[in-house]
């Protein structure tokens, strides 16, 4: 069964102040002295992005994740993607993982699309026998026409979002995690572009999303969290949680 | 995740099929603009083992048709394992915006890196041959003992990249503090230099250095016909418990990783 436990979980940043604290040396120094040399240098700063969060994400769940800039929505997000893991509390996940956090990545400038789509098939696990279908989806998604065959240095940046957009997105997943509305592209493609997201998102069983747009909650979740420093303030439906912080934000004027 | 958990060799060394194609890709890449391909690095090699036989064969006053085979063998393994040493504290990084994007196990990037040097071994090690063949060096079954004693090399080389990858990602000087300790053991290890030109009391400390065992078990059965027991065991045993290091350290350590690459 696809769920996300996380049971008081603390997720937190090393700090990178100076050299020493990531220097070998300074670790052999404090090492060999039992921490009276460079003793120091095990005590590094640490950002804690999230602390002690409790969270239960079950099948069927659209989860929308609200909160202002830094208060750990795209840790939260890192988090159940797998991409960093907890410096303490369990966290138990369940099912295929499909991350679109950033895009453009592990592609080579240098080939054209086509060529791409290869090696991108075998990052997404697309078995050879499928590689003509997922080619053919992408020629008819991302429109490129004769630049399909072309290396991708010579695309704009919309092009390449378009073609990195819908690689990412050809395979479905039991979880599926979005940080924020993926932007650039023409208004034509971004149409395309979310009527193609709509339909992955709903055979996902989990979906969590971070977004600051109360229209994109009410269309596409169910269930939402508000977050605050590092701590899950608020859960509810989309329109009690929504309500909530439009609330705060008035307060604070 | 748990979907598709593989089972037997997968389970220690997951995706490995696609850590290969992705290595080859890599090689193609890196001489992708170039007419030669990657015959250029039989042309850095041969340049290097030519100029040491020149210079050393006349030192040690040895048979050169001996002394350039046990130079192109010596150097073909010992760039693999410096390469390893000194590179793999930033394997991962390097693959970041994959292991970031993709829902991959993460040592898939290690496997990946350490096929690379592999895939060069490979190509450094075939140059070789037609040296052989030059001159005119009689090969017996024996010599077939090489083939193993390369794949020791191999295992040493991935534990050593699973123990330092894990630990690059948080010591950043990682990698220059091994660069200086492998330009001394360069000197120390008798890759170009021979163990007989030592005298018998220093040459006793030669087989104190494990790395001298990894280069005697490709070396000896090509060039003196004999299988070198001893050395065999003693890197068999070093190869074996670098890789149970390299999984044990990076499967407790893979935790934290994430958190340094941010």
């Amino acid at each position: 069964m696809t769920h996300i436990h996380f049971d008081n979980i603390d997720v937190s940043y090393p700090v990178r102040v100076g050299g020493r604290e990531r220097s070998t040396m300074a670790a052999l120094a404090a090492t060999a002295s039992f921490g009276r040399i460079a003793g120091d240098m095990k005590k590094i700063p640490y950002v804690n992005a999230i602390r002690g969060l409790s969270l239960k994400v079950n099948s069927g769940d659209r989860l929308a994740v609200i909160g202002r800039n830094g208060a750990g929505k795209s840790t939260l997000l890192k988090t159940v993607s797998g991409i960093i893991h907890p410096l303490s509390g369990t966290a138990d996940i369940e099912g295929s993982i499909l991350s679109l956090l950033s895009l453009g990545s592990g592609v080579n400038m240098e080939v054209s699309a086509r060529t791409n789509l290869r090696l991108i098939s075998r990052l997404l696990g697309i078995p050879k026998s499928e590689l003509d279908a997922f080619t053919n989806d992408l020629l008819e998604f991302t429109e490129l026409g004769e630049f399909f065959d072309l290396p991708l240095n010579t695309y704009s940046s919309g092009m390449l979002v378009r073609f990195m957009f819908g690689a990412v997105t050809y395979k479905p997943a039991d979880i599926i995690v979005v940080d924020e509305v993926i932007g650039a592209g023409d208004a034509k493609f971004f149409k395309k572009a979310e009527a193609r997201a709509r339909e992955l998102f709903k055979k996902s069983n989990i979906l969590v999303l971070s977004t600051h747009s109360p229209d994109i909650t009410y269309e596409l979740c169910n269930r939402a969290i508000m977050m605050n420093r590092g701590e899950i303030t608020m859960d509810g439906t989309p329109k009690e949680v929504w309500d909530a912080y439009h609330e705060i934000l008035a307060n604070e004027g | 995740m748990s979907k598709s958990k593989p089972g037997g060799l997968g389970k220690y060394f997951p995706k490995w099929g696609l850590a290969l194609s992705l290595a080859l890709q890599d090689i193609r890449d890196r001489f992708s603009r170039t007419v030669l391909g990657p015959f250029w690095i039989v042309i850095s090699n041969a340049m290097l083992v030519i100029g040491i036989t020149i210079v050393f064969g006349a030192l040690f006053k040895t048979d050169v048709a001996d002394f350039v085979v046990y130079v192109a063998l010596g150097i073909a393994l010992w760039t693999f394992i410096s390469t390893v040493m000194t590179g793999s504290s930033s394997y991962l990084e390097s693959g970041k915006n994959i292991l970031f994007t993709y829902n991959l196990p993460w040592s898939m990037q290690i496997t990946r890196k350490v096929f690379v040097e592999a895939i060069i071994l490979g190509i450094h090690l075939l140059i070789a041959i037609p040296i052989i063949f030059i001159t005119q060096k009689h090969l017996g079954v024996v010599s077939f003992v090489a083939i193993p004693g390369v794949f020791l090399n191999l295992i040493f080389g991935y534990g050593l990249a699973l123990i330092i990858a894990s630990y690059g990602v948080r010591y950043s000087d990682l990698s220059h503090a091994l660069e200086s300790v492998m330009l001394f053991l360069f000197l120390f290890t008798p890759v170009f230099w021979l163990e007989s030109a030592l005298g018998a009391t220093r040459s006793v400390f030669v087989h104190y250095n494990p790395l001298f065992h990894f280069l005697e078990v490709v070396r000896a059965p090509v060039l003196e016909q004999s299988v070198p027991v001893d050395s065999f065991i003693i890197g068999g045993v070093i190869a074996v418990l670098t890789l149970g290091a390299g999984l044990i350290i990076y499967n407790r350590r893979k935790g934290q990783i994430g958190m340094w690459m941010q």
